[in-house]
């Protein structure tokens, strides 16, 4: 097993050559380094052998040290900023708006005057993004339809998260058998088109079919008989379940070079259960990997569901996402590109931002790829 | 290496076969079929067409019978479009996702390795941050919003290039660029990081004792180390290329595969939807196939046993 | 020994690191010079800056986060910082030739070793390809590995450790340079490879002139292969004397403590080897006075507050302590170790 770490104090490359090495010293400074894999991510790290004792001392600081590091990252801070006030935003937006001008995602003005032979209007003051083909001010729907999208983008990340982490810590611990057997179905999966998986789920389950579950969530949400609310939590599911393969694959990777640590062998010898050694033991170490892949899962889940949407198999009216509101606005793109420019940038925005988060958090979770 | 290449092969056809049989799977489970959507038929025709597609046997025997066609490459003719078979609706429309996906695929190779190289070379420079930048835009822009925006920019703001519909070149560098647009930028992201990676490891440092020049330390020693991570992504690209097409064909309005393989979910076509997804996972594993032999003449550490 | 002119010399030489944890003084002014045809070992533990040192010569620093900021590299006459890059290439491969510790990493996995030994030939020598490939199997039957003709279009991974450190010094040695730098070459071997790949390096040089600097954090290495040795801790030179007189009589405490801890085949069984107590300082947090006094059994509370001056105890023999002149009286009556009197004595 090589592994490529690099030099706590210079930077340059090292290799582990064996698994169980302890101490390396670096070829361009000289310096001694203890391997560690105590850390959260589950790599093994190196630390300076001067400075070890005071990191046995902080003890817990390797999350404040990733902490520190993603806030000299400026895109990372920029990213953090921007989601910020976009979840500020779409929570509390619609709200304030609704309550300084009486406008909300439904409203249609009044004042459309004889002769106009559209109610699509450029941006103006009263509507900062214009208004869509019904007159509805396109701001305070892009607004409604962030929270759709941030809530697809976060609540999918959740699911697969949830399968994709159990997936792959269980084939990882087992290992073999059950291993090479839960892999191989990953690969099968992995060679459908996922586009058809969404597509057979969403329409095996939507209408008539909806699993109780999801119809007793809408209602508790929005009442009973919303079909479209239901379609909104269809699609949390189908889109978790088609986003989970590479967690599994990221996770069983980790947990194959945890399982034969001291720590676990500790824990069996002990008479842990397989359970609590995989849920308790092995996963938040392997916490690091998971979170950086669960961060860069977000935008990649809003851009499915806006391609889903795209298709009109996303989210459906009266609920709109940026996905829809772009799809919608590319129609008319030729006579009122403002009903496509604003949902889409919009959304681009918050993808760029979550993208150079999950960048930065891989860098600070993983000093590796550190840059100097 | 050939019987290592043989054995991949090989284990194409039941893996080919699997990925169809759960399609086969979800389609049957799903509630409704192919005629649920079109208007009510009489009983008596709704009798004949059942029997005509086997659809009264039990599920077993038309299982057998789905499988068998397969495996002879014959899946029959399409339910919606009535009197062709799947295989010439296949070859029919394949040539224009090809042509696009490949071209988007070249492309993308070509700027993204460029730009991702230039970057790690000049790392923390204007070139590397702005390419970056760029890079990460290109992730984070739907590619049905960039596509209709070019259209809206070079088509019907600039009249350089015609909006849509398949034709001369011309009628391609829009689609293509669309397409390519988030594999630029995977790759670009991909290329910069697999060449730091490499520039810091001890062999380079070596090339540099040497007295080598940074030119050929780059090319002749960093590169092909550099591009693994590079090879690694182009099966999955390949494979998640599909859904980009389907977006590229609506937008711009082409007759390709992509758009067939869509209204044949949403019409529940069987006998296409199985046809097109065993084509797609027989040529998502050729090509994965293909990445590991590129392996092998890259790094010569591995062998194939 | 051939004296015939200096090869290297170097002067107050420090090279910087930029760090998170601040700048770490890596080298922090370290003087020596190196005879032609001379041998000079360079000794310390891991962080005391010989590696940077030499990697400073051969201006293959990665900037950033190093800088060498301030001192005169003169390598026969030319002033090596002076140099543009391009001149430096020049010379680099072709007149100062660098072998590095892992020979595992340090050949290029994905070239063929005729590959990377041609280059060499070729960039430097002006040699067509075929003059090049046959100098390359010239040059790896030189160190000593059989059927040279076979073994010169394989990869890297084909050969054994040993073997690919053989081929980094055939790749060093192939265009004659007249100074080789040899960055630990044994440590990463089976110590029975450790012998041959020393005594092949001792061979060579003495065939073909070359001047060498041997670095290493084991005293053992150097015992039989160099000329005279500096002692290295925390970017400083601590000692500075010919080997068999800072064997014989060290006078810096440190360098009697490294000698202790040699094992020492010939010691009585059951005795414990030596260790020095605690670890090497953090390079980025230096005390105001000995950064070696908190695990000197000598040291006095002098040696906290003061830097210690560098005293020359003879013409050739210098050592940053404060209490030099004593350590050396003392090493007179009281030899670190009698055994390693007689590695030295079977050397020069």
């Amino acid at each position: 097993m090589l592994k490529e770490l690099s030099c706590p104090k210079c930077g340059a490359t090292i290799v582990l050559e064996r698994a169980a090495q302890e101490m390396v010293v670096c070829t361009f400074c000289n310096a001694t380094s203890v391997v560690e894999t105590s850390d959260a991510s589950g790599d093994p790290k190196l630390v300076l052998e001067s400075q070890r004792a005071e990191a046995a001392v902080a003890g817990t600081s390797l999350w404040r040290d990733a902490w520190r590091r993603l806030l000299k990252n400026k895109l990372a801070v920029f990213g953090m900023i921007v989601l910020g006030f976009m979840l500020l935003l779409v929570t509390i937006g619609p709200t304030i708006i609704r309550l300084a001008t009486g406008i909300t995602a439904d409203y249609v003005p009044s004042q459309i005057e004889e002769g106009d032979l559209v109610r699509s209007f450029p941006p103006s003051l009263q509507h900062p993004m214009g208004t869509d083909d019904a007159g509805r001010d396109l701001f305070a729907r892009v607004l409604q339809g962030g929270r759709i999208s941030l809530m697809v983008g976060i609540i999918s990340t959740l699911v697969s998260l949830l399968v994709g982490v159990s997936y792959g810590a269980i084939a990882g611990y087992f290992g073999g058998r059950i291993d090479n057997f839960m892999m191989r179905i990953v690969d099968i999966i992995y060679a459908i088109p996922y586009i058809l998986i969404v597509i057979v789920l969403l329409s095996i389950f939507g209408g008539p079919n909806t699993p109780d579950f999801i119809a007793w969530l809408s209602e508790k949400v929005g009442g009973a008989g919303n079909q479209g609310l239901s379609q909104i939590f269809l699609l949390f599911f189908a889109l978790g379940l088609v986003s989970w393969l590479t967690m599994a694959r990221v996770v069983r990777g980790q947990i194959l070079s945890l399982k034969n640590e001291e720590f676990v062998l500790a824990a069996r010898a002990s008479g842990v259960s397989a359970f609590g050694i995989i849920f308790r033991h092995l996963v938040p170490n392997a916490l690091g990997p998971v979170i950086v892949y669960a961060t860069l899962t977000v935008p990649s889940v809003m851009l499915t569901e806006a391609f889903l949407s795209f298709l009109g198999m996303g989210v459906q009216a009266p609920y709109a996402s940026w996905g829809s509101l772009a799809a919608d606005g590319i129609k008319n793109i030729s006579i009122f590109p403002w009903q496509l420019i604003f949902p889409g940038v919009t959304m681009a925005l918050t993808l760029f931002s979550l993208n150079f988060l999950g960048d930065g958090l891989r860098d600070a979770l993983d000093p590796q790829t550190r840059k100097f | 290496m050939l019987s290592f290449i043989l054995r991949r092969l090989l284990i194409i056809i039941p893996m080919a076969l699997l990925v169809v049989s759960v399609t086969w799977v979800l389609i049957r489970v799903a509630p409704g079929n192919f005629y649920s959507s079109e208007k009510t038929l009489p009983p008596a025709i709704e009798e004949n067409i059942r029997r005509k597609y086997g659809l009264d046997k039990p599920w077993y025997q038309q299982y057998g019978i789905m499988l068998g066609n397969v495996v002879r490459g014959d899946f029959g003719d399409s339910l919606k479009y009535q009197g062709e078979s799947v295989n010439d609706i296949i070859w029919r429309h394949l040539p224009y996702s090809a042509t696009i996906g490949f071209l988007a695929y070249v492309l993308a190779l070509i700027v993204g390795l460029a730009a991702g190289i230039i970057a790690a070379l000049r790392q923390n420079s204007a070139f590397d941050y702005g390419s970056m930048a760029l890079a990460m835009l290109g992730l984070s822009v739907p590619n049905f919003v960039l596509g209709p925006l070019l259209v809206l920019v070079f088509a019907l703001g600039l009249y350089w290039l015609p909006p849509a519909r398949w034709g001369g070149p011309q009628n391609l560098l829009l689609p293509v660029l669309t397409l390519a647009a988030i594999y630029m930028a995977y790759i670009a992201r991909l290329t910069r990081a697999g060449m730091l990676e490499i520039m810091r490891s001890d062999y380079i440092r070596t090339a540099r004792a040497k007295g080598l020049n940074e030119t050929t330390v780059l090319l002749k020693h960093a590169l092909r180390g550099g591009i693994v991570p590079v090879v690694s992504f182009t099966g999955p690209a390949l494979a998640s290329l599909l859904a980009g097409t389907v977006v590229v064909e609506k937008v711009f309005a082409i007759p390709g595969l992509g758009n067939i393989f869509i209204q044949s979910v949403l019409n529940r076509d069987e006998p296409l939807i199985l046809g097109i997804v065993a084509f797609l996972s027989i040529l998502i594993m050729i090509f994965n196939l293909l990445v590991d032999i590129g392996y092998g003449f890259l790094d010569p550490r591995i062998r194939y046993e | 020994m051939t004296n015939n002119g200096t090869i290297l010399s170097v002067n107050d030489l420090k090279t910087y690191f930029q760090t998170e944890d601040g700048v770490v003084k890596a080298v922090d002014g370290i003087s020596f010079e190196l005879e032609k045809g001379e041998t000079l070992g360079i000794v310390g533990e891991s962080g005391s800056g010989k590696s940077v040192t030499n990697l400073s010569v051969m201006r293959l620093i990665p900037e950033p986060p190093g800088k060498i900021v301030d001192g005169d590299i003169i390598f026969d006459g030319t002033d090596v910082r002076a140099l543009s890059l391009d001149e430096m290439r020049k010379i680099r491969g072709r007149r100062m030739a660098m072998i590095f510790q892992d020979p595992m990493t340090s050949l290029n996995p994905f070239l063929k070793i005729s590959t990377q030994l041609m280059e060499v030939t070729q960039l430097h020598l002006g040699h067509t390809k075929k003059q090049a490939y046959e100098h390359a199997i010239k040059m790896l039957k030189t160190v000593g590995i059989p059927e040279a003709h076979e073994r010169i279009d394989n990869y890297p991974h084909e050969f054994s450790g040993g073997m690919r450190q053989r081929v980094m010094i055939a790749m060093a040695l192939s265009c004659d340079p007249e100074l080789l730098i040899a960055d630990e070459p044994t440590t990463a071997l089976d110590v029975t490879i450790q012998a041959q790949i020393l005594e092949l390096i001792k061979d060579l040089k003495a065939r073909m002139g070359t001047s060498v600097i041997l670095i290493t954090h084991d005293l053992g290495v150097v015992a039989g292969m160099t000329d005279k040795i500096i002692v290295m801790y925390a970017g400083k030179v601590f000692e500075q004397a010919p080997t068999h007189e800072l064997f014989n009589t060290p006078a810096n405490p440190y360098t009697r403590g490294l000698l202790k801890s040699v094992p020492d085949p010939a010691h009585e069984e059951g005795t414990e080897l030596y260790q020095i107590p605690g670890l090497p300082p953090d390079v980025a947090h230096l005390p105001p006075g000995c950064p070696f006094a908190e695990r000197c059994y000598r040291a006095e509370e002098i040696c906290r507050t003061d830097f210690p001056p560098f005293v020359q105890i003879n013409e050739n023999h210098h050592s940053l302590c404060h209490f030099a002149e004593e350590v050396y009286e003392d090493s007179k009556i009281n030899p670190p170790t009698t055994a390693k009197r007689n590695v030295i004595e079977g050397v020069n």
